[in-house]
């Protein structure tokens, strides 16, 4: 059984985009925090966000895609900037050892209510299908694999809060059991009008709740894959517990950390907290994977460190990273 | 992540299911109607399905849910109703609806294409005339149904929902196969459940997947899918826990895969690489053989593409071995149920294994060179199966596949009692002989 080894990260946030400029703004103090630009927020009283406006996929793109979901813009952007920044290339490990396993608590729901929407107002005859086929859930994913032609296990994970970490559990089991070399793991969601209003509608706004976008991409490698390539790992993921608490967040996110201390072999004593940053609100889905990456970012301790994340609903992740 | 010999030491099984289909409510009514070759297929009546490429579908029909039965103050989404209902059949099945067991190792993997539709919908119309619900939208979210499920049933281990398209309930039962594995849970609900909405089959209807006319899997005459909706459950638990309450397997998950075709999102891969490679390796994970499968459920669906692919897959498999294998589809008899379909298809491959009858290919009717295998015309069949595998795959080029086998290796238990008596009389299901 193979240790998992982070070897790459992708951050795309509201501070800083690609592990470089992410680690500046964090230290930097960059505030992502922001009144709302991409859509017009006045139908709402909060009006707060952390937006990915810097953000632009033709930077990480050859060919520039005909239609394309922001969510789907994210993960194609994160896949690209997660090869490199593990010195790969698609291409460079066997396609068939690689996997992609992502978490999404909303996918390309832009693209979900086009969709919708055209067939409620024109009929059933009125679909499109371009829009329905960029609306599924594994829409981005499917779309990164071809890009990057990713053959091996390829699943997305949709719970809340707690998406990435769900992702991130499946994917190390992947490289620990030798059934893929290299698989980039982690969450994204993208902020919209569409989904601001649901959320003000359930009334999840405000409250200290602000929410961000974006996502995080981290790349898992074998000791043996990334031996082999020379790379030199940044971090060890040691360990995911997940939870389900109905209702009940603060036990949730308990119930999670002791899984992934149980995970890990370790005690209370023995690891440190990570408290994330205000600076890039929470980005839904991808925020476990985002904290992981501030963390590695920040620089580890030399005592393990756990992030842990939960979801109003009662879900929640818990991830032990350590110094590789 | 954890011990090597915790993830290789641990034997998994399947000690309940449940099922909700157009074939009805309940194992009894699944199981019947496969044996017996009816379909559930029929013109839409939950909606108006007026402008659709079809106007039929596997409709549950004739659907009732009482919340307060499960304990809810108010109905929840429809596909998470018939989650609710088929996982309350799995675990009842099992033994487990009286919580004699541990919740903290009690977890779920669930799964689905669209979440709640048809709160998705409501969701929309509500926004659009302004009368916004706080209701709908957490409703219309893929991860509500794991808290109802929680809730209801005290599971509050590992709780996963994963979406690969059409290709997720089958990923699903391999992802509670690993968690068991990997020893972070005793007992797994796996499950899938989709709901048919205007919307989904709208999209669904302007690919050229849905025919026109009927589903005819594998038959050279075939002209697209149809679909349908449901749930189905499967409680995968590990061997030791489960014979230590006295459950009784009904079946061994041996092993799982999953690939991607990194090719189209819809269009399979030229060779059917993904499709093979993903029954080679879950054969692999099974510690098994090509030759030891005696029975494949295939994806089955009908289209002009898929078809041939999937034969190509399994012949690349299977080698000669492949010609003497019984391969059926139940789409014919339930339609692509979407989300739901690899539980549905797994389901019904533990009955085949617990039974030694194979369900048909409903409406085959002419040999296509490239689809040449024995696809079960029609009739179903007698047939010793004591290991299976069962395929999906799905929009977005997934690709998924689950390897069971007999517990104990021996299909013919008739006398066994439980789920046998579900066994129709020969009379009744018009089974044809063995396998040539």
């Amino acid at each position: 059984m193979s240790r998992v080894l982070i070897t790459g990260l992708a951050p795309i946030s509201s501070i800083g985009i690609g592990r470089e400029d992410f680690a500046a703004g964090l230290a930097e103090g960059r505030e992502g925090i922001r009144p709302i630009e991409s859509f017009n927020p006045e139908a709402f009283d909060y009006r707060l966000a952390a937006e990915c406006l810097d953000f632009a996929l033709v930077d990480f793109l050859e060919s520039e895609k005909t239609y394309i979901d922001r969510c789907s813009e994210f993960t194609l952007a994160a896949c690209a900037m997660a090869f490199e920044d593990a010195g790969r290339k698609p291409g460079d490990i066997d396609p068939e050892r690689v996997g992609l396993v992502f978490g999404t608590a909303y996918g390309p729901l832009d693209t979900m209510w086009a969709h919708t929407q055209r067939v409620q107002s024109g009929g059933l005859r009125r679909a499109s299908s371009v829009l329905f086929l960029h609306s599924f859930v594994n829409t981005p994913i499917s779309l990164a694999s071809i890009e990057f032609d990713i053959r091996g296990p390829v699943a997305c994970f949709s719970q809340g809060m707690a998406s990435a970490g769900a992702a991130l559990q499946f994917a190390g089991d992947l490289i620990a059991d030798g059934r893929a070399d290299l698989v980039l793991s982690g969450g994204v969601d993208a902020l919209s009008e569409v989904l601001f209003a649901a959320l003000n509608d359930e009334g999840r706004l405000g409250n200290g709740f602000v929410p961000g976008e974006g996502a995080a991409l981290l790349a898992l490698q074998s000791e043996q894959s990334a031996a082999a390539h020379g790379t030199t790992p940044l971090a060890e993921l040691l360990s995911v517990g997940l939870a389900t608490e109905p209702g009940n967040e603060s036990a949730a996110l308990r119930v999670a950390r002791e899984r992934a201390l149980q995970g890990a072999g370790l005690s209370q004593g023995e690891v440190v907290t990570f408290e994330p940053p205000a600076q890039y609100g929470r980005p839904f889905g991808a925020t476990c994977a985002m904290d992981l990456a501030a963390a590695i970012c920040r620089g580890l301790a030399d005592t393990p460190t756990v992030i842990a994340v939960a979801d109003p609903c009662g879900l929640a992740c818990a991830a032990v990273v350590g110094k590789p | 992540m954890s011990a090597p010999s915790e993830r290789n030491r641990r034997r998994v099984v399947v000690t309940g299911t449940g099922v909700v289909t157009c074939l009805g409510t309940g194992l009894e009514a699944f199981w019947q109607g496969l044996v017996e070759g009816r379909s559930g297929i029929a013109r839409l009546t939950k909606f108006d399905p007026t402008g659709l490429r079809n106007e039929k579908g596997g409709q549950v029909r004739d659907w009732t849910f009482d919340p307060s039965g499960f304990g809810l103050e108010g109905p929840p989404d429809e596909a998470t109703q018939f989650l609710l209902t088929s996982a309350r059949e799995a675990l009842d099945r099992a033994g487990l609806t009286d919580h004699s067991f541990d919740p903290s190792r009690a977890g779920m993997v669930l799964s689905t294409n669209f979440g709640g539709g048809m709160s998705w919908e409501e969701h929309i119309r509500r926004r659009l005339a302004e009368q916004p619900s706080n209701h709908t939208f957490p409703e219309a979210s893929f991860h509500t149904p794991l808290v109802h499920l929680a809730r209801v049933f005290g599971l509050r281990g590992p709780g996963q929902l994963l979406s690969v398209a059409c290709a997720s309930g089958t990923a699903a039962i391999g992802c509670a196969l690993e968690t068991i594995r990997h020893g972070r849970a005793d007992v797994m609900l796996a499950g899938g459940h989709d709901s048919l909405t205007p919307s989904c089959l709208a999209g669904l209807s302007i690919l050229a997947t849905m025919t026109r006319d009927e589903i005819r899997p594998f038959s050279a005459d075939r002209s697209g899918t149809l679909f349908g909706e449901g749930a189905a459950a499967l409680v995968i638990e590990d061997l030791d826990h489960a014979l230590a309450r006295g459950a009784e397997p009904l079946a061994e998950a041996l092993g799982a895969w999953q690939t991607n075709n990194a090719y189209h999102l819809t269009a399979p891969d030229k060779g059917a690489r993904g499709m093979t490679r993903v029954l080679a390796e879950a054969i692999v994970d099974a510690g098994t053989e090509p030759t030891e499968i005696d029975y494949v459920n295939a994806h089955g669906t009908g289209t002009q593409a898929h078809d041939p692919e999937e034969t190509h897959a399994i012949k690349a498999v299977l080698g000669e071995h492949a010609y003497r294998v019984p391969v059926s589809s139940i789409k014919a008899a339930i339609a692509h149920t979407m989300g739901a379909a690899g539980a549905c298809e797994a389901v019904a491959t533990v009955q085949t294994l617990r039974t030694g009858i194979v369900p048909p290919t409903l409406n085959y009717q002419d040999l296509d060179p490239e689809c040449d295998l024995d696809y079960v015309p029609n009739v179903a069949r007698a047939a010793e199966v004591k290991c299976a595998a069962s395929m999906s795959a799905g929009v977005g080029g997934s690709n998924a596949c689950v390897v069971l086998r007999a517990f104990p290796p021996s299909p013919f238990r008739r006398g066994a009692g439980g789920e046998a008596a579900l066994l129709p009389s020969p009379e009744r299901r018009g089974v044809g002989g063995e396998a040539s």
